[in-house]
C-alpha cells in the first residue's frame, strides 16, 4: 500500500501538472483547451523523434517542451481567439479546441505513424528507497520538477507585475484593455504557459509510457477529471488534484482489485462534484473550513 | 412487293443481331461482376500495426488469385476498412460490407468478437484473422463447438497459451510457480485459458491471475509496480505477461527498476512484430515467448512471399500479414470447391477443407475445427538484445 502511495503520488503530478495546464487557460481566458492533453503529446513525439534521430536527450526534450509551449499558442490563435472575438460570452471554443485536438492527432499519426515509439531513459531505469517502498528516481524527478513548477508560477502571479496584470484580464478582460493591457499578449501566454506544463509532464512520463500519437487523449481526460476535482480556476489546487487523482488510481488497484483504477477515481470524482460542485478548493469550501476553524477556535 | 418483302427481312436481321447482342452484353456483364470480400482492422491505434499487416496479407492474396484468373471467372474484389479498435465502428463497417454484397469478411484482429457475433446473425462466412481465435470463435471454451460461421487463421489463444503453460510446466522447479497478467477482454481470457487447459490436469495453479485494464486504443501503458509487488510476494519467478506489447515493455523496465528479474513469458504479440523490441531495447533482453515455427525457419514459399510483400509495400510482412493471406487463399479454394459464391456453400466447403497447404502449415476444418494454429507448429525463443532477435530456447 504504501508503494502504491509513493508511486501514486508521482503518477498523480503527471496528472496535475495537465491540469494546472487546464487551470491556468482557463484563470486567464475563461476558456477549457480542450487540446491540453494532445500538447502533452506533441512534446513526447517530438522529444523521441529527435532523440532517435541522433539529438542528445536533453536538448531533444527541450524541444519537444518548446514545440508544445508553441503548439498553445497556436491552439489560442486558431481555436479560441476566432471565436472569443465573435462574441465574449460564445462557448464555441468547446468545439474548436476539441477540434485542434483531433486534428494534432491524427497529423502526428500520419508524421510518426500509429504505434509507439522508444523514448530516452533518462531516469528511468535507476531506483531509490522510500521506507518499503521502490521507486525510480524518474518518479522521484516528476515530483520534484511539479512542486518546482508549482512554486515558480505562484510566485510569478503573486509578485510579478505580468502575473498581476494576467489577473486583471481574467477578472474584467476590457477593463484591463481600457487600462493598458495587451489582452492578446496576455492570452497568448497563457495557453503558452499551459503548453509548457503539459510539454514538461509529457518529457515527465515519456520514459514510462513511450511516444505514442494517442497518448493524449488518456492524460487529457485524467487532467480534466482533476480539474473538476479541484477546481477550474485553481491552478495550485489542480496539481492536488492530480495528485489525489494519482494515488485513488494506486491505491484502487491495491486494495479492491486489479481493474479498479479504471472506475474508482471516478466515483469519488461524481462524489466531489455532488458535494462541492466547484471544486475542492473552491471559494465555498474554503469559506466552509475557515468557518469550522473559527468554531473549533471559539471552543478552544 | 419485293421491296416490301427485302425491308421485312432486313428488319427481322436487325432485330435478331440487336437481342444477340444485348443478350451477350447481359452475360458479360453478369460474369464481369467481380466478387467482393470485406476487411475490417485496426490500422491505427496501439495494435494498428496488426491491422495494416491484416489489410496487406489479404491484397497480396487477392493480386495473386486475379492474376490467376480471378475466383469463378470473376474478378475478386477486396475492401479494407479501418475499424480503429472500435466496436462500434466495426459492426457499421461489416453491415455495410454485407450490404455491398461481400460473400466473406477478413477481420477484424482488434473486434473479433464483434464480427464473430456478426457472422452467426447474417450467416456471412468470416475466415481470416478474427482476433485471437481462443474464446472469440470457442465462446464455451475449446472443448465446446466453434460459432458456425467464423474460420480462425489468427494465432490462436488456445495454442499459445497451451505452450507458454507446458514451457512453465517443464520448468516448474525453477519458476517456483507461474503468475499471470492479462487484460479482461477475450484476447487475454483466451490466453488464460489455454495456460489453465495445461496447468490444471497437473494439478498446477496460477499463483497470481489479475486482469489488467489496459488502453489499447492509445497505447498508453500503466503503472505496474504494484502488480510486480504482488508477484514478488507469491514467491512465483515465472510470470506471463498477457498484455499489449507497449504494456510487456514497460513490465520488463519497470521490473529491472525494482530490482526483480523474474523469467517473463509473453503472447503472440511480443514477437510478430519489432514493437517490444524497439520499446524495451535492453530491458526485453531474455523475454520468451512462443512463435510458428514456419517463421523462425521459412520455407520457400514463405521466403517468396516475404520478398514479395516487402516489394510492394516496402515494410516486413508479419504473422498476421501471413493468417490474413492465408484466410483469403482458404476462402478463394472454398468458393472454387463450391463452385459457387453462396454462404451456406462456402460453410459448408469450409468445414470440410482437408490437408490444404498454407504459410503457416497444413490446414484441416471441420464442424469442430475453426482455427488453424496448434501447439505443434510454435516453437518458444527468446529475445537476445545484442543480436536484436529471437533465437529458439533449448
Amino acid at each position: 500500500m504504501f508503494e502504491a502511495l509513493v508511486t501514486g503520488i508521482a503518477l498523480g503530478c503527471i496528472y496535475g501538472l495537465v491540469a494546472m495546464g487546464f487551470a491556468v487557460a482557463f484563470l486567464v481566458t475563461r476558456v477549457i483547451n480542450f487540446a491540453q492533453g494532445q500538447l502533452l503529446m506533441i512534446s513526447v513525439m517530438v522529444a523521441a523523434a529527435a532523440a532517435s534521430a541522433g539529438w542528445p536527450s536533453v536538448v531533444a526534450m527541450l524541444a519537444g517542451v518548446a514545440c508544445a509551449a508553441a503548439a498553445g499558442a497556436l491552439t489560442y490563435v486558431v481555436a479560441v481567439r476566432p471565436v472569443l472575438a465573435s462574441d465574449r460570452f460564445s462557448f464555441g471554443w468547446l468545439v474548436t479546441t476539441l477540434g485542434v485536438a483531433v486534428v494534432m492527432e491524427n497529423v502526428a499519426a500520419i508524421i510518426w505513424g500509429p504505434t509507439s515509439r522508444a523514448f530516452p531513459l533518462m531516469l528511468n531505469g535507476t531506483s531509490a528507497h522510500i521506507g518499503s517502498a521502490t521507486v525510480s528516481w524518474q518518479q522521484i524527478l516528476a515530483v520534484l520538477v511539479a512542486f518546482a513548477l508549482l512554486s515558480a508560477f505562484e510566485l510569478f502571479r503573486r509578485r510579478s507585475i505580468y502575473g498581476k496584470v494576467s489577473m486583471a484580464v481574467a477578472q474584467d478582460p476590457e477593463m484591463a484593455s481600457a487600462v493598458g493591457a495587451n489582452t492578446m499578449v496576455i492570452s497568448v501566454s497563457a495557453f503558452v504557459v499551459a503548453g509548457l506544463l503539459a510539454g514538461v509532464a509529457g518529457v515527465l512520463v515519456g520514459p514510462i509510457t513511450y511516444a505514442n500519437p494517442y497518448l493524449g487523449d488518456t492524460y487529457g481526460i485524467d487532467g480534466f477529471v482533476a480539474l473538476m476535482m479541484a477546481g477550474a480556476d485553481q491552478p495550485a489546487g489542480a496539481l492536488v488534484g492530480g495528485v489525489l487523482l494519482g494515488v485513488l488510481n494506486n491505491e484502487a488497484n491495491v486494495i479492491i482489485n486489479s481493474q479498479a483504477s479504471a472506475w474508482f477515481p471516478f466515483v469519488v470524482v461524481v462524489l466531489v462534484l455532488l458535494v462541492c460542485p466547484r471544486g475542492l478548493f473552491s471559494g465555498e469550501v474554503r469559506s466552509w473550513l475557515r468557518g469550522v476553524r473559527r468554531s473549533l477556535v471559539g471552543v478552544g | 412487293m419485293k421491296v416490301r418483302q427485302v425491308t421485312k427481312e432486313v428488319s427481322v436481321a436487325i432485330a435478331a443481331t440487336c437481342l444477340a447482342l444485348s443478350g451477350s452484353a447481359m452475360t458479360a456483364g453478369a460474369s464481369a461482376k467481380p466478387i467482393l470480400i470485406g476487411g475490417i482492422g485496426g490500422s491505427t491505434g496501439a495494435y494498428g500495426t496488426t491491422g495494416v499487416a491484416t489489410d496487406y496479407g489479404a491484397e497480396l492474396a487477392v493480386d495473386q488469385i486475379n492474376a490467376q484468373g480471378g475466383l469463378l471467372g470473376r474478378r475478386v474484389v477486396f475492401t479494407f476498412y479501418n475499424d480503429g479498435a472500435s466496436a462500434t465502428v466495426s459492426a457499421q463497417r461489416f453491415k455495410e460490407l454485407v450490404s455491398n454484397g461481400a460473400v466473406a469478411i477478413d477481420g477484424s484482429p482488434d473486434t473479433g468478437p464483434v464480427t464473430a457475433a456478426l457472422a452467426d446473425q447474417y450467416h456471412i462466412p468470416v475466415v481470416g484473422v478474427d482476433d485471437d481465435a481462443g474464446l472469440t470463435i470457442y465462446p464455451h471454451g475449446p472443448s465446446k463447438p466453434p460459432l458456425p460461421w467464423v474460420w480462425a487463421t489468427s494465432l490462436n489463444t488456445f495454442a499459445y497459451g497451451n505452450k507458454v503453460a507446458e514451457y512453465a510446466l517443464s520448468h516448474w522447479n525453477s519458476c517456483h510457480g507461474l503468475a499471470l497478467l492479462h487484460d479482461p477482454e477475450s484476447y487475454g481470457l483466451g490466453g488464460e485459458a489455454g495456460i489453465l487447459q495445461v496447468l490444471t490436469p497437473a494439478h498446477k495453479k496460477l499463483a497470481v491471475d489479475d486482469a489488467i485494464t489496459e488502453d489499447w486504443s492509445t497505447g498508453a501503458t500503466v503503472g505496474l509496480e504494484s502488480e510486480i509487488t504482488k508477484i514478488k510476494n507469491s514467491g512465483a519467478r515465472c510470470v506471463e505477461v498477457w498484455l499489449t506489447p507497449q504494456d510487456a515493455a514497460t513490465f520488463m523496465e519497470t521490473m529491472h527498476t525494482m530490482g526483480d528479474n523474474f523469467t517473463v513469458l509473453g503472447n503472440d504479440e511480443m514477437d510478430s512484430d519489432p514493437t517490444f523490441s524497439n520499446l524495451a531495447r535492453k530491458a526485453g533482453n531474455g523475454a520468451i515467448a512462443p512463435i510458428l515455427t514456419a517463421v523462425l525457419h521459412p520455407d520457400a514459399a514463405l521466403e517468396a512471399f516475404n520478398k514479395e510483400y516487402k516489394a510492394k509495400f516496402h515494410i516486413a510482412a508479419t504473422e498476421f500479414s501471413y493468417a490474413s493471406y492465408d484466410g483469403i487463399m482458404i476462402l478463394a479454394k472454398a468458393i472454387k470447391v463450391a463452385k459457387s459464391t453462396d454462404a451456406t456453400a462456402i460453410k459448408n466447403a469450409l468445414n470440410n477443407l482437408k490437408g490444404f497447404n498454407t504459410l503457416m502449415g497444413v490446414v484441416n476444418f471441420s464442424p469442430q475445427q475453426h482455427a488453424t494454429v496448434t501447439t505443434k507448429q510454435l516453437t518458444m525463443v527468446r529475445y537476445d538484445f545484442s543480436t536484436n532477435s529471437w533465437v529458439p530456447v533449448h
